[in-house]
Order: structure tokens, then C-alpha cells, then sequence
């Protein structure tokens, strides 16, 4: 019986160690994507072409021009001031990349199609949990167009589909599976028009 | 009565011969009038140069043709712009010849008499007056009865001091598979070439270079690779070169890749939606729940133990 104990004690003490080893690996990820992010960002943010106003009838053609940074290719810059966000965009679509920049999921922004999933975490997607209606979002593309949005809804879905991810009453949707309720979080936004 | 047929017929014929060559072959000529003008200020004698790059079917004309420019399928003023300003880079870069060139006036007008149909570059050009610079663009403009037009323009400040240009490489296209290693590109000052340099990724397909001389910057990019077309933008200090793959859809005249999936779109190519309908945002497995679990089980165990442990001291005493 005390043997046992003994056992079951190892065994706890164990689960306890490998517990935090997970942790310490998913601190080290998150903080190599997080450094990984700033470098492409510092980048991105000396090359973008002077601002513009971005308009979607300049655009004859719908498909966004990519930049290729750090052997990825980037459709352009999201700012979220609210939570004092900026995080380049990939253009492509995989998972397995997905820690370290938020990606297009599809669509384009000059025709108002845009959706950008994210990852869950500290100074990546995590900032559309403290976003709220009303919130002005920004994408700029790699020309300096820079197209404005405002936070028009915000849900909550148990699981994310093309069908449920794509509205076309939004002109701009943000997404992220929120790691403690294994919720989506999907944000619509609409664009801004200026006179 | 056969003579007569004869004679008529003959005269028939001779009438048919010597008005074939101006009812058949001559081509209608017209006149195009430019007004350089701002804010009421009239440029006079600024040296106008026009370049005949295709017909009135867009069909690109030598020695325009091996260019890398796309002219069928724009819709839009902006690609226009693009348009002229990437050919007119090349043909300055190229040294051709205009096809004319004339001054304007006192009253800032120039024009050109008795030219031929078809699509017509108008270069642009840089004008000072007043203490300011007048930037005029390039422009095309289809030429197929007499026309007037104004060309567009922006008023800059003066050049003061260094400038930092910038030159951004964008890509168009299914993916970077396709792209070459690197892209040589001439920088132009006032169509003397001043520097060749090379793009790839080691530079992130990007050069800046400072400057502290006034005058006309371009760049161009030679040895374009097969299957892409360019458009060069100016942009403040930035020059934008984005790679376009033709669409290789003969019957779709639009530029754009070829993804198949979204021909509601002018240029037909929206990103494609991902092959699986979810979105498998790589968070799928709940990491920091597994985790959670983990620790609470083993602690949960470790005072199992401990409870164990001590139930069999109390056993023993």
C-alpha cells in the first residue's frame, strides 16, 4: 500500500512535469511567433508605399498583390487602434503557419470579400476578444491603399464553415477559435465610405 | 454596239483603278488638341510628344508589341494611368522615336493635325511656374474623330534636400513557384540610366536608394518573365512594379490568374476558397485545456498518494 503510494505519487508528480513542459513549449512558440511577427512587420511597415484612401473602384482587378517577405507572401497590413494591434497579413491559408500571422482565409478586399482568421494568442487574434461594435478596423494593401472599417457585429458560433464565415452583408470578416471556450469569434465589419 | 461596250467598260474599269487607292486605303486622319493649363496658368512651349502604341482594337503596333503591358480588358481611369506611365518608362527608357511632337501655345494648347487612327500614349511631363512644380501625367487617349483633352496633373512642392526612393516588387499571381529567383531592374534619371539593380528575396524584392538631385526618376524592369505583364506605379517616392500572370484563358481578354473559380469578377481572380470547407483554424487541439487537465490530474494524484501513504503509517502504528 505505501508502495502504491509511492507510485501514484511519482505518477502524479509526473503529469505535473509534463504539464508544464507543454507550457513552457507553447511560452517558447508563442513567443518565437510574437518576435517572428515583429521582425516581418518592422519590415513591412519601410516598405508600404505612402497611404492612400483606399477606393474599390480603382481596382479593375479583384486579386490583391502580394509582397514576398521572409519567404511568405503578404497581401497588406491589419490595424486595429482599439487594441493598438498592427499585424502583416499572409496571403495563402495554412494552418500549420497560422501561429505566427493571421492569413486570408479568401476573398479580397477590393470587392469587399475579405476574411482573415487568426490564432488565439498574445499579440495576435486574441485582440478581437476586447473588440467591440463600433471599432474601427484597417487593412492596407501592399500599394498603400488603405481601406477602412467599422466593427458592425461581433458573434459567437460553435463551429466555422465558408457558408457561416462568409456574409456578404460584411465587407470585412476577422475570425479566431478562442482557446478557453473553443468558440468562434467571428467580427463583421463594414466598410467606410468617403465623400 | 461592241465598241461602245468596250470603251464604257474600259472607262468603268479606269474609274475603279484611280479611285480605288483613296476609297479603299486611305485611313481617316484627325486632329487631337491638348490643354496644358492649372489653376488659370497657361505652360507655353512645353514640348509635347506623342507615341501611336496600337489601333483603334487595341492591337498593340511595333515597336510597342514586345512590351510587357496588357491593353485588352482595363476598364477602369487608374489602370489607364498605370498603363501609360509603365509604357511610357519603357519608351523613355528606349529612347523611340514619337510619333510627333509639337509645342504649346501662349494659351497652354497644343495640336496635333492629320493623324492617323488609333490609341495614342501622350507622355507626361514635369512644368515650373510660380515657385511650383506641375507633374502632368502620362495619358492614353483613342483617337478615332477629332478630340480635345486635358491631361491630368498635381501640383508639387520644390525639391528640397534628399529624397529616399523606394522600388517594392509585387507579385500577381497562383504562387511564388512560378516566380523567377530575382528581377533586374534599370533606374532612370531623366531617361539616362543611372543604376541596374537586382530583386529577390535576400533584399525582400525591394531597393531604396537616396538622392539629393532633382529630376525625373523612373524605373523599368527588363528580362520581364514569360507569362507576366507589368505595371510600373509611381507613388510619391515609391515605385511599385507588380508582376501580373496573364490569364491563360485565350477567350478572356482580362489580366488576372487563372484559379477557375470566380469568373463574376472582372480580371477573374478571387482567391480561391481553401479545398476544405472548414476553416481548421491549427488550434483544433485545445493545448491549454490538455494542459490544465494534465496538471490538476497530477496534483489530484500526488494528494492521493500522499493520503494513501499516510493512511498506511496510521495502518502501521
Amino acid at each position: 500500500m505505501r508502495r502504491a503510494g509511492k507510485l501514484i505519487i511519482i505518477i502524479g508528480i509526473l503529469l505535473i512535469l509534463v504539464s508544464f513542459g507543454f507550457m513552457l513549449y507553447w511560452h517558447i512558440s508563442s513567443v518565437r511567433a510574437e518576435l517572428d511577427v515583429s521582425d516581418t512587420l518592422i519590415k513591412l511597415k519601410e516598405l508600404l508605399p505612402p497611404e492612400s484612401i483606399g477606393n474599390p473602384e480603382e481596382f479593375f482587378s479583384m486579386e490583391m498583390p502580394v509582397l514576398e517577405l521572409d519567404g511568405r507572401d503578404i497581401i497588406g497590413l491589419l490595424s486595429i487602434p482599439q487594441t493598438d494591434t498592427e499585424l502583416p497579413v499572409a496571403a495563402d491559408w495554412n494552418k500549420r503557419t497560422l501561429i505566427a500571422l493571421p492569413q486570408r482565409f479568401s476573398g479580397s478586399t477590393y470587392d469587399s470579400s475579405l476574411i482573415i482568421g487568426g490564432y488565439d494568442q498574445k499579440g495576435q487574434f486574441d485582440c478581437l476578444k476586447k473588440l467591440d461594435i463600433g471599432n474601427e478596423i484597417f487593412v492596407t494593401d501592399m500599394t498603400g491603399a488603405k481601406f477602412s472599417y467599422t466593427v458592425s457585429d461581433i458573434q459567437r458560433k460553435k463551429s466555422a464553415s465558408y457558408e457561416v464565415l462568409s456574409d456578404p452583408a460584411s465587407d470585412l470578416t476577422l475570425f479566431v477559435r478562442d482557446d478557453g471556450s473553443a468558440d468562434y469569434i467571428i467580427v463583421r465589419c463594414i466598410r467606410k465610405i468617403f465623400e | 454596239m461592241k465598241n461602245g461596250i468596250i470603251r464604257f467598260l474600259t472607262v468603268v474599269f479606269c474609274m475603279v483603278i484611280l479611285t480605288a487607292p483613296f476609297s479603299v486605303y486611305a485611313e481617316e486622319q484627325y486632329t487631337l488638341c491638348l490643354d496644358y493649363s492649372k489653376e488659370n496658368i497657361k505652360f507655353s512651349d512645353l514640348d509635347i510628344a506623342i507615341y501611336r502604341i496600337a489601333d483603334r482594337n487595341y492591337d498593340i503596333l511595333p515597336p510597342y508589341e514586345s512590351y510587357p503591358v496588357q491593353l485588352k480588358g482595363i476598364t477602369s481611369q487608374t489602370e489607364w494611368l498605370k498603363t501609360a506611365q509603365t509604357l511610357n518608362s519603357y519608351i523613355q527608357a528606349d529612347r523611340i522615336e514619337p510619333y510627333m511632337t509639337a509645342k504649346t501655345d501662349e494659351q497652354g494648347n497644343v495640336l496635333f493635325k492629320d493623324i492617323d487612327e488609333g490609341l495614342y500614349l501622350i507622355s507626361g511631363m514635369v512644368a515650373e511656374k510660380e515657385g511650383r512644380t506641375f507633374n502632368f501625367y502620362d495619358f492614353m487617349i483613342l483617337v478615332a474623330e477629332d478630340i480635345s483633352a486635358k491631361p491630368k496633373s498635381e501640383i508639387h512642392e520644390p525639391f528640397d534636400g534628399e529624397k529616399v526612393y523606394t522600388i517594392l516588387k509585387l507579385w500577381k499571381d497562383d504562387s511564388s513557384k512560378q516566380r523567377p529567383p530575382y528581377i533586374s531592374v534599370d533606374i532612370l534619371k531623366d531617361a539616362e540610366l543611372y543604376e541596374t539593380v537586382t530583386l529577390d528575396s535576400e533584399n525582400d524584392w525591394s531597393y531604396t536608394f537616396n538622392t539629393d538631385s532633382a529630376g525625373k526618376w523612373t524605373v523599368v524592369e527588363r528580362d520581364v518573365p514569360e507569362g507576366y505583364f507589368v505595371v510600373i506605379t509611381e507613388k510619391e517616392t515609391s515605385f511599385i512594379i507588380t508582376n501580373t500572370l496573364y490569364n491563360t484563358n485565350p477567350d478572356d481578354g482580362t489580366p488576372g490568374k487563372n484559379t477557375g473559380t470566380d469568373t463574376g469578377t472582372p480580371g477573374g481572380s478571387k482567391p480561391v476558397t481553401p479545398g476544405t470547407n472548414a476553416p481548421q483554424t491549427g488550434d483544433t487541439f485545445p493545448m491549454k485545456r490538455y494542459m490544465i487537465m494534465l496538471c490538476v490530474s497530477g496534483m489530484m494524484l500526488v494528494v492521493l498518494g500522499f493520503g494513501m501513504r499516510r493512511k498506511d503509517d496510521a495502518k502501521g502504528r
